[in-house]
């Protein structure tokens, strides 16, 4: 069952995520909201790159931060640490 | 000598034509900066480019007005255009247009921060991407980067129906608790003038705060017979295709 969270930290914008679990590990993600990435196509390999990943808030993070370092992605109005914020989350309900 | 832009100034055009303009001339430009002004032939809404549109927007009653639903090449929120001034701005990523994302924001924002002022509206420019007027929203802009160029289109509004707005966009508590910025309009704050007197004084503040802030001179033309051409490719492939409208959506 794919559970949703929506978060907006201040300065940020507004971000939904999708996720699905297979027991601690991300089954689906799916990220949309009003931010802004570039390049645009970018969103898949960051949403690639968390499937299959267990629902660990360092590991998730690091793991963005060094995408968007490999891959000169850039990000305005969202941060790794916060679409990991609503991954956990979602883990949590999940778990629950 | 002075920089050369090409000024482009449409009236009220097709929703989706209106998008497919302002990709082609992203996709066309060589050197020459673009500015085009234009205007929409009946209401419709744009989402951004990572919205997914079962969240953002009423899609059943935007069916039942006859309010086109496009997404935008751009991320950014969803819009609702109707009477408003929008702008797409062109330019090679060059000079100070070649800086970072967040200062082109601010530097673009400029000429309208000063087209308002001409009109006698105080307004600033709010990071990440509005201009605001006594805390409330007049203006939107989203900004993508191709091919070493950057286009940036948004909004002025006019003057907008709140109601209508608000009934066609499913806007998240959140947001409008945390950021507010409920909409202000030029005829709510310019009452001397009829819209049609506005429209056209906002287009010459605009291009008379463009030529000052940037020193450049306009060159007036219409887009190129290539740019139309490539304009009626991506209308088809994207802006007026359902499957480009509606992906993104969560499983």
């Amino acid at each position: 069952m794919s559970i949703h969270v929506v978060l907006k930290n201040p300065g940020e914008k507004l971000i939904h995520i999708d996720a699905e679990f297979n027991g601690n590990v991300i089954a689906t993600i799916h990220l949309s909201g009003d931010f802004f990435i570039y390049p645009e196509e970018a969103i898949n390999d960051i949403e690639q790159s968390l499937h299959g990943m267990p629902a660990n808030k360092k590991f998730l993070e690091q793991k963005i931060v060094e995408l968007l370092k490999n891959k000169n992605i850039e990000m305005v109005g969202i941060s790794a640490s916060t679409i990991v914020q609503g991954i956990m989350e979602a883990f949590l309900q999940h778990e629950n | 000598m002075k920089t050369k832009w090409r000024l482009i100034v449409h009236g009220a055009l097709q929703p989706s034509w209106n998008m497919a303009v302002d990709s082609a001339l992203l996709h066309c430009t060589v050197e020459q900066p673009v500015l085009r002004l234009y205007r929409w032939h009946k209401p419709a809404i744009t989402i951004g480019y990572f919205q997914d549109i079962e969240k953002e927007v009423n899609s059943e009653l935007c069916r039942n007005d006859d309010v086109s639903i496009i997404r935008r090449v751009t991320g950014g929120g969803a819009v609702f255009h109707h009477e408003e001034i929008t702008y797409s701005i062109v330019h090679p990523l060059q000079g100070p247009f070649g800086k970072g994302i967040m200062d082109s924001y601010a530097l673009i924002a400029r000429p309208f921060v000063t087209a308002l002022k001409a009109m006698g509206v105080t307004a600033q420019y709010s990071p990440i991407n509005d201009i605001i007027v006594a805390g409330k929203k007049i203006s939107g802009s989203a900004q993508t980067r191709k091919e070493g160029k950057l286009l940036q289109h948004g909004t002025i509004l006019v003057a907008t129906d709140t109601e209508k707005m608000f009934s066609y966009l499913t806007i998240d508590p959140k947001k409008v608790k945390q950021e507010g910025k409920p909409v202000i309009t030029l005829s709510e704050i310019v009452k001397d003038l009829t819209k049609e007197r506005i429209y056209e004084q906002l287009i010459q503040a605009i291009i008379n705060s463009f030529k000052e802030i940037f020193d450049i001179e306009f060159e007036e033309a219409d887009i190129t017979q290539q740019e139309k051409s490539v304009a009626f490719d991506l209308e088809q492939k994207y802006f007026s295709n359902e499957q480009w409208n509606c992906r993104r959506l969560s499983p």
